[in-house]
């Protein structure tokens, strides 16, 4: 182990270590009231109520209360019944943030060696340890409050990280049950929009169908080759796991009388539709309730359209030379444009962000702004909200302001990464002409 | 030039020039908050539906007659019990039978005294003067009645409370508060226009810190809202009180009357007894917590009304001004500042306006509450305390006086302005609007909104941020935010076709930002072990000691950390220039560890404006300047470790002397031990010094770090290195 990595690994391991001292302490319950830590769609007590439904043998999506797919229904159910939710509650929730780790671990590893065996292209970029990329997720106060919190973020961040590291070894098997977990956990708009980059990644960096030189500008006809084979792969294995996880799915769900549509539509309808409205990080809950009902279907599209319109040029553009960059930026962006984000999803596709040290070399200072903005809208949104509801010196708005904020500085993250690496891009490519 | 990029141009220059705009922002601030008398607004009741002078006030002189006759009664029943029954408990024996009498609806709760926070050591709060029985106490004793709403539906209720037994009070205090209460009840419970119900509570004040039933208050309203909660302890010394509470209350939940949702709640203290000459108002709760301005301005105009000569919240001149050479309840008595600055801007009446702010923003910024109105703010319960007693300066004797009004036509004004503030109450059908919470009293007729008094706060604030921001962005060198800006635009339109060389002026800084950031956590977890030590021992020299240690120890940190690279690595370049790509340079330890600290501070006071203003503003003020002064440059008329050391223990003397000048105070009075203390026996409910060791002295810890930046160059004999070290030209700049 090199010495710069010593603290890196104390790092994490203080990651871990504050995990499961938060289980301990007995902070799941609070954590998990908090809006900012868990959302309509994970939050304990609607986890309790249909995993107490199903316990009656009523099927659990009977009233409006649970809005989780099955099988994490049927994993997390029977550990957090009974309040409080001790360290054994925590624990699969601390091992998908260490699949978090691994994974992510695993694609920094292939990164580096991508980087050295492409040569000089990337030499001066000299990108940052893999030990140290798994210490910023772990000890990432987002990511240690949301697994705290027993929030299904973690679980997403794992999916998506599995799938960028199924991708990056070349594995289309992993890299579609990472996107396929991805949609099954509720997010198949960013699971879709990932599929290219994640293809052109396995060819890329994994060295799928034949490619996997490294070599920029040459041998494209290969390249595109490979990556149309992985394409077809990886969507082969994406549709093979979703049929298995919503077959397994059905067959858990069969003992409670529930239909396949029941499940489904309020798993992923409910996210489409946005019908919960009470506050959260997002943008959806202030800006539906002040609506026209008139208005409320196209609105819809047009939120829901926001992530492919934005991310389709990203992919286009820097879909060939950062691939994983791209996943970075769908990913961002469908939080953004999520009707019920939290922190832990925030801390997800943070997990991935040092992996482009290179690519954002030069934004130093800007970040500052960046991380500010970040910090400060994790500040604030408690304080409005006590402002608010408990002090009742405030109103919505001071909570919505804080909820621009938190959507601002996302945004700005999104702005900076992309500008910083489509510069250095161009800049590399002129070089090397 | 459009106006986007008149904008970006301009926040570029402030941002170039960050050292004179930081400190412009700053003297901005200090001028605007020595302004505030200027832009004081005129009070107004924002909810008409009080309908304050547009009803009919039942209570009469037959009513005072009687609360005169209930009054001599109550004074009567407690001198003539038997001698182990205390005063407070014998006149509470009184109410209830006075209370079945009338056949009103009254509760008794026991509430046990958690004598670990509430009553350290034994000779606290001057409870020794009373029977030798309290201090084996183990439970108090409130005693409340109710109201009933004929037409009400039960869900909002009103409280008065009159707290009695406090330290001090005297036996006509208790009973005249007694007596009133008891013919206010009666009249309100046979109106026809009462809509909520009223419940009136009797506090016992003999315990807790200060003297005004708090911790009475506070187990009400636990018990209130959380049923069993305030007769639970685990505690063993409290197995006795378990077998009295046994005795008094069998059944809590069935014996303990509500009123549903409180809505208002109105204190009454009569220090005096029956004198109605000054109604002095108190809104002052936990923290700067204040209830709706409308709370304040009602009861003014009630008092009026009702008669009362003065009232208002600086009606008791003594309280805020310190002109009435009184018992300085906050006072500020920095006469000489206020009337310079008055001098300069508006003569004496400005100076007085400023005292009055002054005196009521320390009030704020101490957090610690002068009447049990903070208990029921602590549950988002709108409240106010009024304090009714005689003009100052003139010999009481007692509750009866000899001029003034007294007696009867007391009662009179008391009952009167009891009856109209329940009154106001009962005719709200909504919540008082969320706008009205924020607020600083100029006089009993001005006041400074959220909208003026937060200016100078955010001018300060904003002065740390710039120059945060400035440190981070373009780093400490000269080439400006500009150059950095301009030469990326131009690297990358060009592409690198002039080789991608990169100048030294026009790299981005790069930071090493886990060092610094490691370093303020261990300043700041530094803090929090003083205030560990702090609230275990209450020791001052234990305090100091724990503190400078953990001083010591950061500021070792961080010359050790920085000394690992100690090979002039400062302002070397990260990257290969030759590919185009940008550069970085890369900044002094000693500016990341600053802008790490800066917007700590930023954070921390952002936030804590939010909650108490005052206090925010109160430790902005030094913090800031210190904070922006700290720089690592070498050279100078002050060497690096010099200017750290002063940081570390001039600047908190000097702070607290001219403190203890502005308050009036004796500076060898202001002990940290006595801090601590009262920290504890507030039940560690109240900010400052929590404030004072994990925010003010960390940043404090921090700004002596960055002077420490500068050793090393000082020791290396740099200054050749002044002109070209990246902490060359900022420190001479500030120098």
């Amino acid at each position: 182990m090199r010495s710069r990595d010593r603290g890196a690994v104390a790092l994490a391991a203080a990651g871990v270590l504050a995990r499961v001292l938060l289980a301990i302490l007995g902070w799941t319950e609070s954590a998990s009231e908090r809006l900012e830590l868990a959302s309509p769609v994970d939050a304990l007590a609607r986890i309790r109520e249909g995993h107490a439904l199903w316990g009656m043998g009523q099927s659990p999506y009977g009233g409006s209360a649970l809005h989780a797919p099955p099988l994490y229904l049927a994993l997390v159910g029977p550990l957090v019944a009974n309040a409080p939710a001790g360290l054994v509650a925590s624990v699969p929730f601390i091992v998908a943030d260490l699949v978090v780790a691994v994974a992510i671990h695993r694609v920094a590893t292939a990164s580096t060696r991508t980087s050295r065996a492409r040569g000089s292209d990337a030499a001066d970029a000299s990108p940052t340890s893999p030990a140290w990329v798994v210490a910023m997720f772990l000890a990432n106060p987002f990511s240690i409050a949301s697994c705290a919190a027993a929030s299904s973020a973690g679980f997403r961040a794992a999916a998506l990280a599995v799938a960028v590291a199924g991708a990056v070894e070349g594995t289309p098997v992993v890299a579609g049950a990472g996107c396929a977990a991805l949609a099954y956990l509720g997010d198949p708009t960013c699971a879709a929009l990932t599929v290219p980059s994640l293809a052109r990644a396995m060819a890329r960096e994994g060295g799928f169908g034949e490619e996997g030189t490294g070599k920029k500008g040459k041998g494209k006809g290969r390249a595109g080759g490979g990556a149309r084979s992985a394409f077809v792969h990886l969507c082969a294995w994406i549709v093979g796991w979703i049929v298995a996880l919503v077959g397994v799915s059905q067959a858990v769900m069969s003992n409670a009388r529930a239909a396949p549509m029941d499940w489904i539509r309020a798993t992923y309808g409910f996210r489409l539709v946005a019908e919960d409205l009470s506050p959260n990080l997002g943008c959806f809950w202030y800006f539906f309730t002040e609506m026209f009902d008139n208005f409320r279907v196209f609105f819809l599209f047009a939120f829901d359209y926001f992530p492919v319109a934005l991310c389709v040029p990203v992919v286009v553009r820097l879909g060939w030379d950062e691939p994983l960059f791209c996943v970075f930026v769908a990913r961002l962006l469908c939080v953004v444009f999520s009707p019920y984000p939290t922190l832990g999803d925030a801390s997800g596709y943070l997990a991935l962000l040092p992996l482009f040290r290179a690519q954002l070399a030069g934004a130093g200072g800007l970040g500052y702004l960046v991380a500010a903005g970040y910090v400060a809208s994790a500040l604030l949104s408690p304080i409005m909200w006590r402002l608010w509801i408990v002090d009742r010196v405030a109103n919505a708005n001071f909570f919505f302001a804080t909820t621009l904020a938190w959507m601002a500085t996302q945004s700005a993250l999104c702005v900076l990464c992309v500008e910083r690496v489509v510069a250095n891009s161009r800049l590399a490519k002129k070089k090397s002409e | 030039m459009r106006p986007r990029d008149a904008i970006v141009a301009g926040l570029r220059r402030v941002i170039r020039h960050h050292v004179a705009a930081s400190t412009a922002l700053y003297l901005l601030g200090v001028l605007a908050a020595a302004l505030y008398p200027a832009l004081a607004r005129r009070t107004f009741v924002d909810e008409n539906a009080f309908l304050v002078a547009q009803t009919t006030v039942g209570f009469d002189r037959r009513d005072a007659r009687d609360a005169s006759e209930h009054y001599r009664a109550a004074i009567d029943a407690a001198r003539t019990s038997p001698g182990d029954v205390h005063r407070s408990d014998a006149l509470r024996g009184w109410l209830e039978d006075e209370l079945d009498a009338l056949g009103m609806e009254r509760y008794r709760q026991a509430f046990a005294l958690d004598r670990h926070s509430w009553t350290r050591g034994d000779d606290d709060w001057g409870r020794r003067s009373d029977a030798s029985s309290i201090d084996n106490a183990t439970h108090g004793v409130n005693v409340h009645a109710v109201a009933r709403a004929a037409r009400g539906n039960g869900r909002e209720g009103i409280v008065l409370a009159t707290p009695i037994g406090a330290p001090g009070a005297t036996l006509e205090a208790d009973a005249a508060a007694l007596a009133l209460g008891l013919v206010v009840m009666r009249t309100i419970a046979s109106a026809p226009w009462l809509a909520k119900d009223v419940a009136w509570l009797v506090a016992d004040a003999r315990w807790g810190p200060g003297d005004h039933g708090i911790a009475a208050t506070d187990a009400w309203l636990r018990e209130y809202h959380d049923p069993g909660s305030s007769t639970h302890h685990s505690a063993g010394h409290l197995t006795q009180h378990r077998r009295h509470r046994a005795q008094l209350s069998p059944s809590p939940l069935a014996l303990f009357g509500r009123v549903g949702a409180l809505q208002q709640a109105y204190v009454l203290e009569l220090p005096e007894g029956a004198v109605a000459d000054v109604a002095s108002i108190n809104v002052v709760g936990f923290n700067g917590a204040l209830p709706n301005q409308d709370l304040l301005n009602v009861p003014v105009q009630l008092a009026k009304l009702a008669g009362f000569p003065r009232a208002g919240i600086f009606a008791d001149s003594s309280r805020f001004s310190g002109t009435g050479g009184g018992d300085g309840d906050g006072g500020v008595k920095g006469g000489d500042l206020f009337d310079a600055v008055g001098a300069v801007v508006g003569g004496a009446p400005f100076a007085a306006d400023l005292r009055r702010v002054a005196g009521f923003a320390l009030a704020l910024a101490r957090g610690t509450p002068a009447g049990s109105h903070a208990s029921f703010k602590s549950y988002a319960v709108d409240a106010v305390t009024v304090r009714m007693s005689g003009s100052r300066g003139v010999p009481t004797g007692g509750a009866h006086r000899r001029d003034g009004v007294s007696g009867e036509d007391a009662f009179l004004r008391l009952g009167t302005f009891a009856e109209s503030a329940v009154r106001c109450s009962n005719n709200l059908l909504e919540t008082l609007h969320h706008s009205m919470f924020y607020y600083v009293m100029v006089d009993d007729d001005r006041f400074l909104s959220i909208a003026e008094y937060v200016a100078p706060q955010g001018l300060m604030l904003a002065s740390s941020l710039v120059t945060a921001i400035a440190l981070a962005v373009i780093g400490t060198s000269t080439g400006g935010v500009a150059s950095v800006f301009v030469a990326e635009k131009t690297r990358g339109k060009n592409g690198g076709k002039n080789g991608g060389k990169a100048t030294p002026a026009a790299t981005a800084p790069a930071h090493d930002w886990s060092s610094a950031l490691a370093l303020a956590l261990l300043a700041h977890v530094a803090g929090w072990c003083v205030l560990l030590v702090a609230t275990r021992t209450a020791s001052t020299a234990a305090q100091l000691a724990a503190a400078y240690a953990g001083a010591l120890a950061t500021a070792a940190a961080a010359l050790a950390t920085w000394s690992n690279n100690v090979d002039g690595d400062e302002g070397s370049f990260d990257g290969d220039e030759g590919d185009g790509r940008v550069g970085a340079r890369r900044e002094p330890p000693w500016a990341t560890l600053k802008v790490v600290a800066l917007s700590v501070q930023v954070a921390s006071l952002g936030a804590l404006t939010f909650f108490n203003f005052a206090l925010a503003v109160a430790v902005t003020a030094p913090l800031a300047p210190l904070q922006l002064w700290a720089h690592g440059g070498v050279g100078g008329a002050i060497k690096p470790w010099l200017r750290a050391a002063l940081t570390l223990v001039a600047a908190p003397v000097l702070l607290v002397a001219t403190s203890c000048a502005a308050l009036g105070t004796d500076a060898r009075a202001c002990s940290l031990g006595d801090a601590a203390a009262a920290h504890v026996a507030w039940g560690e409910r109240v900010h400052v010094l929590p404030l004072a060791w994990c925010v003010a002295w960390p940043g404090l810890v921090l700004a002596a770090c960055v002077h420490l930046g500068g050793v090393r160059g000082w020791r290396r004999g740099a200054s050749t290195r002044e002109e070209e070290a990246p902490g060359g030209p900022e420190g001479k700049k500030r120098r």
